[in-house]
């Protein structure tokens, strides 16, 4: 068995909303850190992190508007394993659930891992998790995919109009960059709508939603049908869920087999 | 800057520089037929500029009473008062009865978002402008700096020197954490090192977030000459778009503006080549213009000085590292709220009787009125904002 190095990374998430998201776990290593180095846009967290631990440094200067953004995630994943070589105990702190739509957290961690040391991601509270929530939904009754709105678009990905759908950053379709809240020119949408259509009817109602991101504050749900999606409000911080259209279909050949096994449960 | 005095809107529209530069750039972008809206439309020549550009109808909007009257008067004189509604109030209570093709605004401060007035424009694209093909004058604007050495710094020299032989060591330090504004030209012979773009706004494209939070800058200067820096100047770059630039750089024609200087408590006597590294945090304070702290560091030495500006009624300097950079930005609300996250206990006592937690917090006033509210954008702003009931 090889031997850990000195020097472990720690990733946790501050949850959508810092207030009633941070999990005792996560607080307790933010605690515990030798150093935490966090990227958080919230002054809520902010403030919070450095009430835990007094050596807590932000990696939001790091992004400037000369520099692309693939390589200011890389610069992260460097400041991190930097302080995890040094033979430190490192909490590194990201928005929401860590490892959702975050790209250095995932990183550094399986460099930390590549060079030797022990390094762990904590799960946060998602977006998704929030989703499952607010509308009121359990994708164990009817399965729910869930994709990138843009990567939707543009590939074969596998859609079953008997589950659900979930189709992340629709506010943005097509648009490279990110601004959580912000608005964007969304000339795509015609094309998402037309193959919406290939799948649902376009009077499907689906449902625009946006976690609530400040504490004691309602989500927003709005629901429209595919169809309204053109002119619907939408923010970057846009989801779209969309409800199953059609029952599902039994799979009489499975029934079957299972039924000439003796496994059929009553 | 107070807007409500006919002096002001005066300067404004008398600042050729300026009022030519937006002309040039409506007559560009307003087609024949738009609908435009004037976000603190001010004297109005900015609508009237729309107007002549052919637009059929122009929304103006304007906080201030007065200047709302003097918009009223201009678009009367000009007979123009079927093309532009001049509105008094807020665009962010505004209700209109349709989308426009065109916002324009000259929102700019100094440095740019200094005046806190580019949140407004933001808001009302969010709400007014055409989702597609929605056009905004100005397209962007960078926020550029350099370190400068200046006459500046006179005042806090003169209150150094004992006039009148009275203790006057209070005032210097008072007035290096106050911006020197408008109108205090610096020449391009003062720059000590070449300028640098600090941070940019692209209307277009910004999210609302981005007037919310703070805005951070970082930079290392190379020194290119021997020098005693007093100062970072600041300025802004802005596009108005259709190839129409507008700038209050020291090496451009004079303006109202002039440039922005983050004053030091002490000159700095730099050597070429040595690196001048600065960061700047401005963030919002509702209403009024942005709060700026800024700090120092030479060839990466300690930190020169903390400035913040605010702190110049009585309030303590906050001098050095200890201070800590960001205690100067932190809102009660966010110290509150942090403290609820990491409290179980605490959380279910709010959970169970929300005044009485705040109460017990010390938590008053815009802070807790903003989080009985429920209104997430309301909660963001105290987020933001310090000082005041705590």
């Amino acid at each position: 068995m090889s031997e850990t190095k000195k020097g472990r990374l720690v990733v946790v998430g501050t949850g959508l909303r810092t207030t009633g998201h941070m999990t005792v776990e996560a607080i307790a290593w933010i605690k515990r850190a030798d150093v935490v180095l966090y990227v958080v846009g919230d002054p809520v967290a902010e403030e919070m992190i450095a009430a835990l631990n007094s050596n807590a440094i932000s990696l939001q200067t790091l992004y400037s508007s000369d520099t692309k953004r693939i390589d200011t995630y890389n610069l992260m994943v460097d400041k991190i394993l930097e302080q995890v070589r040094d033979g430190l105990e490192v909490c590194g702190v990201f928005y929401g659930h860590p490892g959702v739509f975050v790209y250095p957290s995932h990183e550094a961690v399986k460099k930390a891992r590549s060079e030797g040391y022990s390094a762990v991601m904590l799960p946060g509270i998602s977006a998704e998790d929030c989703l499952f929530a607010d509308i009121g939904t359990d994708p164990a009754t009817t399965g729910c995919s869930s994709y990138e709105a843009t990567d939707w678009l543009f590939n074969l990905r596998p859609t079953e109009p008997a589950s659900a759908m979930v189709l992340w950053q629709i506010g943005i379709l097509g648009n490279e960059g990110y601004n959580p809240g912000g608005r964007y020119p969304t000339p795509m949408m015609p094309l998402l709508i037309a193959k919406l259509g290939q799948y649902y009817p376009l009077t499907h109602k689906v449902a625009v939603y946006e976690a609530a991101v400040q504490f004691g504050c309602t989500p927003t749900i709005t629901w429209v049908p595919i169809s309204g999606l053109a002119t619907a409000m939408l923010t970057a911080a846009s989801t779209l869920y969309i409800p199953p259209a059609t029952q599902s279909v039994p799979d009489h050949a499975v029934h079957q087999q299972a039924l000439a096994m003796g496994v059929m449960p009553e | 800057m107070n807007y409500d005095d006919f002096l002001s809107h005066r300067a404004m529209v008398r600042d050729a520089v300026r009022t030519t530069a937006f002309r040039n750039a409506i007559a560009a972008e307003v087609k024949e037929g738009d609908v435009v809206l004037d976000v603190g439309a001010g004297s109005g020549v900015l609508s009237l500029f729309a107007a002549q550009a052919g637009a059929a109808r122009v929304y103006a909007v304007e906080r201030s009473p007065t200047a709302t009257a003097l918009a009223r008067h201009l678009v009367a004189a000009n007979g123009l008062e079927k093309t532009i509604t001049v509105i008094e109030g807020d665009v962010r209570q505004l209700q209109l009865p349709e989308q426009v093709d065109v916002i324009v605004s000259e929102w700019m401060g100094t440095l740019g978002i200094d005046e806190n007035m580019y949140g407004a424009v933001l808001w009302a694209r969010d709400h007014f402008l055409k989702p597609d093909g929605g056009r905004i004058v100005p397209v962007s604007v960078t926020a550029m700096a350099a370190p400068v050495s200046t006459a500046q710094r006179v005042d806090a020299a003169f209150f150094a020197e004992r006039p009148w032989g009275i203790e006057m060591g209070p005032l210097q330090e008072n007035t290096v954490n106050d911006l020197l504004m408008s109108r205090r030209r610096v020449e391009p012979g003062d720059l000590a090192a070449k300028p640098q773009a600090l941070w940019k706004h692209t209307a277009l494209a910004d999210g609302p977030e981005t007037v919310r939070g703070t805005t951070r800058g970082e930079l290392t200067f190379k020194i290119d000459r021997k020098s005693e820096t007093t100062a970072l100047a600041l300025w802004f770059e802005a596009d108005l778009g259709n190839g129409v630039a507008l700038s209050n750089a020291p090496d451009q024609r004079d303006t109202h503006w002039g440039q922005m200087l983050l004053p030091l408590v002490s000159p700095l006597s730099l050597a070429k080549g040595d690196a001048v590294h600065v960061e700047i945090d401005a963030w919002p304070v509702s209403p009024g213009p942005l709060m700026f702290a800024w700090k120092w560091r030479v060839n990466d030495g300690p930190n020169t000085q903390l400035n913040t500006t605010g702190q110049h009624h009585g309030a303590p300097q906050m001098q050095g590292q200890e201070a800590g950079f960001d205690a100067a930005r932190r809102s009660p609300l966010s110290a509150f709220l942090a403290g609820l996250a990491v409290d179980a206990d605490r959380l279910a006592g709010f959970l169970a009787d929300p005044d009485a937690a705040m109460a017990d917090a010390g938590l008053e006033g815009k802070y807790a009125d903003a989080l009985r509210s429920q209104d997430a954008e309301r909660i963001g702003m105290a987020l933001f904002e310090t000082g005041g009931a705590a």
